[in-house]
């Protein structure tokens, strides 16, 4: 029953995402590309000791397409199952409600974490290539929140898209966009480390907030 | 679903949170305006402390005594301050207490830093650069490699992104034989390539001793300050100051502030005459001059200006100046009992902070339930969970309640429960 779940998840996404990973690969090409170009004209000297005197990021072309990602992925894979209130057929499949859920979200989400841990590695080991592990490491810290904002963005894209009434998914979307905002704080390299638990606490904690859409859907609530 | 309770809970609670932080930093962005303190400096004239008051459209310019000044008359009392205009005026005097008044000396006396607690709660890259301190040409140039500094020194090339060992090998060991002990506590240096020469970098060992390091024709130059034997060290600030009088500024756990002069090859550090600052919470600015360091410490409380004499940093005169109201604090304590924020001034990293303003706002708790009540009859339905539930929360509770839907019109879920 699951590997149905997970084949009519499938059927549902692979076009996002083949075209997500299409995006990511030729954003981070072209990062690359930028960083390289940069190398070359203003010289490696110049551009690494404006990089540590000016705490310049790197990554800052990658800030939003995490987030906008798992949106978007959130978007695509449920708005079927909402039109019509088709999602009913599916919750009556012979599985307790929650495990249905979970067999969607986990799918979704296990996909936005392939996505988005494969290209936050390929920007590391590529960065590591080029530049001492401190600029990576700091580096890495600005982006990380960026890549969290991603998962996080999926979550409450599908909090918001099980939600039965329209006047409560806008409602909803409110403090979905300002817990968003979290992660995008401006602050200088390394200024999260001590808000990333807070963060990745939210992240889990806004996992349970789907079951309760569903729930108040399978109520009937409208 | 099983949980749906615990669930709901999580999700008021999760908005509730998210309100602390919103509804306020709305309201602040409404009413907040920057503490302005009038611009104080001492005059070497008049001997008393000179203010400056911002009242939008004219500048209000008066001394301590009160007297009242026009602009024209307020550069002259002022002559340190306004050097430049009283020169091209011609009204500059020729000397001040005996001592002769050149333009040259002037600029080379002058002082301008500034510590905030930023400066001690920031991340830092870990990687710095290590200027020649006699270049041969006047400007410094790029060494071409950068170092870390931590549990050894370890210079890497930036063009090739590999150790250069050889460097490495001759810091780390000059380090060492200066008795060095690994790993670093804090390293501070000024990697501005734009400053009038190059001090290199002061660095605290594991044993609290505090080292002067930097590349003299290539080669290390490593000094123990010793000062550590005078006061345990939290803090410097690296200084290159035109006159070359002092390294920087040392910051003692106790708050006193020190410059770290040089005398015969010693490194002697001269206690600022003013009050101990508590270094996460004080901000401290330095205007100095030819005759007068002007100093000024400021916090929630207020700004405490003092006037110093530039050769013994021994005190003149000082002055208090109470902390402006601030209309945000004023609505804040009625319309939030608390309020969530990120960032401070104090520090770059993002840390989570409640701010509890008191229980004025409860009062405002009170009259929402009342509006509540009336208006919205879902609020009735489950009274006494909401209303313990806004008179905890406010304003912010509220638009939990508002926001969050509690079941289905068909069938009313958890509020029993939750109860």
């Amino acid at each position: 029953m699951y590997q149905s779940i997970f084949y009519k998840e499938w059927i549902k996404t692979r076009r996002l995402t083949g075209l997500l990973f299409i995006i990511f690969t030729g954003l981070i090409t072209y990062i690359f590309i930028d960083i390289l170009h940069q190398l070359r004209t203003s010289g490696a000297v110049d551009f690494v000791e404006a990089v540590i005197q000016k705490d310049i990021p790197l990554l800052t072309l990658m800030k939003y397409l995490p987030v906008l990602s798992g949106v978007l992925f959130a978007i695509n894979q449920y708005t079927p199952e909402m039109q019509n209130k088709r999602f009913k057929l599916t919750l009556h499949l012979p599985l307790p409600e929650s495990s249905i859920v979970s067999a969607m979200l986990g799918y979704g989400f296990t996909v936005m974490f392939i996505l988005l841990s494969a290209s936050f590695g390929s920007l590391l080991i590529g960065l590591r290539v080029l530049f001492p592990p401190e600029i990576v490491c700091a580096n890495s810290l600005s982006a990380l929140p960026w890549f969290l904002a991603g998962l996080a963005g999926y979550l409450i894209a599908s909090w918001v898209s099980f939600e039965p009434v329209w006047k409560y998914r806008v409602l909803n979307a409110i403090p979905g966009i300002c817990a968003l905002s979290f992660f995008f704080i401006p602050s200088k390299s390394g200024g999260f480390t001590t808000f990333l638990p807070e963060l990745i606490a939210f992240i889990i904690i806004s996992f349970s907030f789907t079951y309760y859409s569903t729930s108040r859907f399978k109520e009937g609530a409208q | 679903m099983k949980n749906k309770n615990t669930i709901y809970v999580l999700l008021l609670l999760c908005v509730v949170a998210i309100g602390f932080w919103g509804i306020p930093a709305l309201v602040k962005k409404a009413a907040y305006a920057q503490d302005r303190y009038p611009f104080v400096y001492y005059s070497s004239l008049l001997r008393e402390f000179c203010f400056t008051e911002f009242d939008g459209r004219k500048d209000n310019l008066h001394d301590a005594s009160g007297r009242i000044y026009t602009r024209e008359q307020f550069d002259s009392v002022m002559p340190l301050l306004n050097y430049r205009q009283l020169h091209s005026n011609g009204t500059m005097p020729d000397s001040i207490d005996g001592i002769a008044i050149d333009p040259r000396i002037l600029r080379t006396k002058q002082v301008v830093f500034r510590y905030s607690p930023k400066d001690i709660n920031t991340p830092e890259i870990g990687l710095y650069i290590m200027y020649e301190s006699l270049p041969k040409r006047l400007n410094l140039e790029s060494p071409g490699d950068v170092f870390r500094f931590n549990k050894n020194i370890e210079f890497i090339d930036i063009r090739t992104n590999k150790i250069n060992e050889e460097k490495s090998a001759v810091f780390q060991s000059a380090l060492e034989k200066y008795d060095y002990s690994f790993p670093a506590q804090w390293t501070s240096g000024n990697l501005n390539i734009r400053k009038p020469y190059d001090e290199g970098y002061f660095s605290l060992d594991a044993d609290g001793k505090l080292f002067h390091l930097k590349m003299v024709n290539g080669k290390p130059y490593v000094k123990n300050t010793q000062i550590n034997k005078q006061m345990e060290i939290a803090h410097f600030s690296i200084l290159e100051v035109i006159d070359k009088r002092f390294y920087g500024f040392v910051f003692d756990k106790k708050g006193q502030v020190y410059i770290l002069e040089e005398n015969g090859g010693n490194y002697v550090p001269l206690k600022l005459d003013i009050d101990p600052l508590n270094l996460e919470k004080d901000h401290l600015m330095v205007v100095g001059n030819l005759l007068y360091w002007i100093v000024s410490v400021d916090n929630e409380t207020g700004k405490k200006v003092y006037s110093l004499k530039t050769e013994t940093l021994q005190k003149a005169d000082e002055c208090f100046i109470p902390a402006p109201e601030n209309r945000w604090n004023k609505y804040a304590q009625w319309l939030f009992p608390a309020y969530l924020t990120f960032k401070n001034s104090d520090s770059n990293y993002i840390v989570p902070k409640i701010h509890f303003t008191g229980f004025y706002a409860f009062a405002i708790h009170i009259l929402l339930l009342f509006i509540l009540f009336l208006i919205w009859k879902p609020f009735r339905k489950n009274l006494i969970f909401n209303v313990i539930f806004v008179l905890l929360t406010g304003i912010a509770g509220a638009f939990a309640l508002l926001i969050t839907p509690v079941g289905s019109k068909r069938k009313n879920i958890s509020h029993k429960i939750i109860l």
